[in-house]
């Protein structure tokens, strides 16, 4: 791999609340080069939406964030706010699910954009510069006037991925992107999603539950669980062969269509995702795990190597402990 | 007898008044049969009618024109036949913490409808009867439980219940498991299987998931404004799907190797204003890349509206409404 321009080393989460501390991601480490794709997948408390926001710092005040983010080798997590806002859009952007929360109501959509260039690129043409992109996430230029509640949903998940590009970063974090869409919309704005990453040579990290998605867009993949990567690989790799029991549950919950394998057989695990409060000893999947040993619950789990590029945290895979 | 469908619509239309005098065309003509111990599948993206429709088959929303048979019998909109209708056929819905008061106890949440309905006989065992049926073993164990206190699988599996505790013939399942983490997803579904097998339930489940088809269905209906365009039995439908509007659902799911994506342009089309000819012609790759006026048919589907009909050279119930075939 060339030099990363996004090395996460040992990042780690921890909310502090009326819940008491919550250790939402517990070390996590991955890099991303230069015009990359990276997915990052696994269900709701993972942590997979932390990381998102520990990357770009917008997590809630107070809550405790160690490891290392280096963008370009400077880390995020100690940047001083003036040099965190230059960075912020034009170096590394956001695009996250839910675009009616994230648009203001009162605001037409094209002066939200323009406001973002103005902030960092004052002098820009920022009027030629909307409608530019505009076009490119495939809306019309005369749409700038519209505000968010005119548009459709698809529409408005366009505005928020033009409003990310609009100081040409070159990482973009996708964090469920698609989720509230409809099948052909979702696969709209995927494919918008993908076009762009490649003409604009963009490094993504796309952020979702739904694995098989990632088999498309991602060359490769993590799958998380309980605040940490228990696989990553070959996204093909990993959805169609996982090495991690869990990943290869999660696999199966999306059937391949037209695999005698996936007719009339559903499968799915027992039990919920551990609370993050109270995670079982040894390997946090144990208790859910059909293959679990007798040692699970004590042992303490690492990415062991599967192959020459994939790894996973599991006592079974090949390089794991005898 | 058992040729008999359980429940039959003809013809059924619903009509809503829509802003500024419109009128949305929910459904606008929809045929649908569903067979004794099957699991039908309803599928399409949202605003094409399928909940509209789901809740006109439940007795929810009185038909605006058509007919809705179950074993053979009209559907009437009185109290009384509605009240022991609702015992017949059951609903499931897509969110179970919605579903469940989270001040009730297990036990509680499925003897409600039992009380509802004042069924006669041992509550306490017709409650365990249905949460041992739904995997909830041993129920005992369950009575006194609050919904927080279980998992998001087990609390569908209490909404479950408190259906089955009814002895429904039918199960209407709106997205069962779209609310659930999807490694979990798999339990309920086989759950559904399961009854279906084991207590003779009958289950209608409406969903945009083909993936979801595939795993449980022996038959899918695919909605698209308002109408029926396509069904058949599952394998054959997902395997060779005939309609354009099917091949273009298919295409775009990304659990469907070896097939070309035709991602339609558009949003969901508007129920209160349903083009002419047929409905899907705006959006129709066959029209758009000119394979229609190849085929000589292009002015039929901009002009002519057309029901389901067999398919030739498939199997048997296989039919679409497209002028192409």
């Amino acid at each position: 791999m060339t030099v990363p321009i996004l090395r996460v080393r040992d990042l780690r989460v921890t909310y502090r609340g009326e819940r008491g501390v919550v250790p939402a991601v517990r070390g996590v480490s991955f890099e991303l080069g230069p015009g990359e794709t990276l997915g990052l997948a696994g269900e709701s408390g993972c942590g997979k939406s932390s990381i998102a926001g520990a990357l770009l710092r917008v997590l809630p005040r107070g809550t405790e964030v160690t490891g290392e983010v280096l963008l370009d080798g400077e880390d995020v997590l100690t940047m001083k706010p003036g040099r965190l806002r230059a960075v912020r859009w034009s170096e590394m952007a956001i695009v996250f699910q839910g675009a009616l929360h994230s648009l203001n109501p009162v605001q037409r959509v094209g002066s939200q954009i323009a406001e973002a260039i103005e902030l960092h690129q004052p002098g820009a043409d920022a009027r030629g510069r909307v409608s530019e992109l505009l076009e490119l996430v495939g809306l019309p230029a005369r749409r700038a006037i519209d505000y968010p509640h005119q548009l459709s949903g698809g529409q408005r998940q366009r505005v928020l991925i033009a409003l990310a590009l609009a100081c040409n970063p070159r990482v973009l974090v996708a964090d469920e992107p698609t989720t509230a869409l409809d099948v052909m919309v979702q696969a709209q704005v995927l494919d918008l999603l993908q076009r762009l990453q490649r003409e604009l040579g963009l490094a993504m990290l796309f952020i979702t539950h739904d694995l098989s998605m990632l088999a498309h867009v991602c060359r490769r993949t993590a799958v998380m669980y309980a605040g940490r990567i228990v696989e990553e690989g070959p996204s093909e790799d990993v959805f169609q062969r996982a090495a991690h029991p869990y990943a290869a549950a999660l696999a199966a919950a999306f059937p391949v269509i037209g695999d005698p394998a996936f007719r009339k057989r559903p499968v799915g695990l027992v039990g919920d995702p551990p609370d993050p409060r109270e995670l079982p000893p040894g390997c946090p999947f144990h208790p859910r795990c059909a293959v679990a040993r007798p040692d699970c619950d004590s042992i303490e789990v690492e990415l062991w190597p599967v192959a020459a590029d994939r790894r996973a945290a599991c006592v079974h895979v090949l390089g794991g402990p005898r | 007898m058992s040729d008999e469908p359980l429940l039959e619509a003809r013809g059924l239309h619903v009509r809503f008044p829509a802003p500024r005098g419109a009128t949305a065309r929910a459904l606008d003509g929809v045929d649908l049969d569903v067979r004794r111990g099957e699991v039908l599948a309803l599928v399409g993206e949202s605003g094409c009618g399928k909940t509209t429709l789901a809740r006109t088959l439940l007795g929810l929303e009185r038909p605006t024109e058509g007919e809705i048979r179950f074993e053979g019998e009209p559907l009437r909109y009185d109290q009384r036949f509605l009240r022991s209708y609702r015992r017949r056929v059951q609903m499931v819905f897509q969110d179970p913490m919605g579903a469940l008061n989270p001040r009730q106890t297990v036990y509680e949440a499925v003897a409600e409808g039992l009380r509802i309905q004042r069924l006669a006989g041992d509550e306490a065992a017709r409650v365990a009867g249905a949460l041992a049926r739904s995997g909830l073993r041993p129920p005992e164990r369950f009575f006194e439980r609050y919904p927080y206190e279980l998992s998001g699988g087990q609390r569908q599996r209490v909404v479950i219940a408190g259906a089955m505790a009814l002895e429904p013939a039918l199960l209407v399942a709106d997205e069962p498991v779209s609310s659930l983490d999807a490694s979990v997803r798999g339990e309920i579904l086989a759950l559904m299987l399961e009854l279906v097998r084991e207590a003779g339930v009958t289950v209608l489940v409406v969903t945009h998931d083909l993936g979801l088809a595939w795993n449980i269905a022996d038959r899918i209906a695919v909605m698209y404004l308002g109408r029926i365009v396509e069904e058949g039995p599952a394998q054959e439908l997902l395997s060779r799907p005939r309609h354009p509007y099917t091949r273009a659902l298919l295409s775009v799911v990304p659990e469907v190797e070896g097939m070309e994506q035709q991602i339609l342009v558009g949003e969901a089309p508007d129920p209160t204003r349903i083009p002419p000819g047929c409905r899907f012609h705006p959006r129709c790759p066959l029209v758009a890349s000119g394979e229609a006026a190849r085929l000589g048919i292009e002015e039929r589907c901009r002009t002519r509206d057309l029901g389901l009909q067999e398919v030739r050279g498939a199997g048997v119930g296989h039919r679409a409404a497209c002028h192409a075939l």
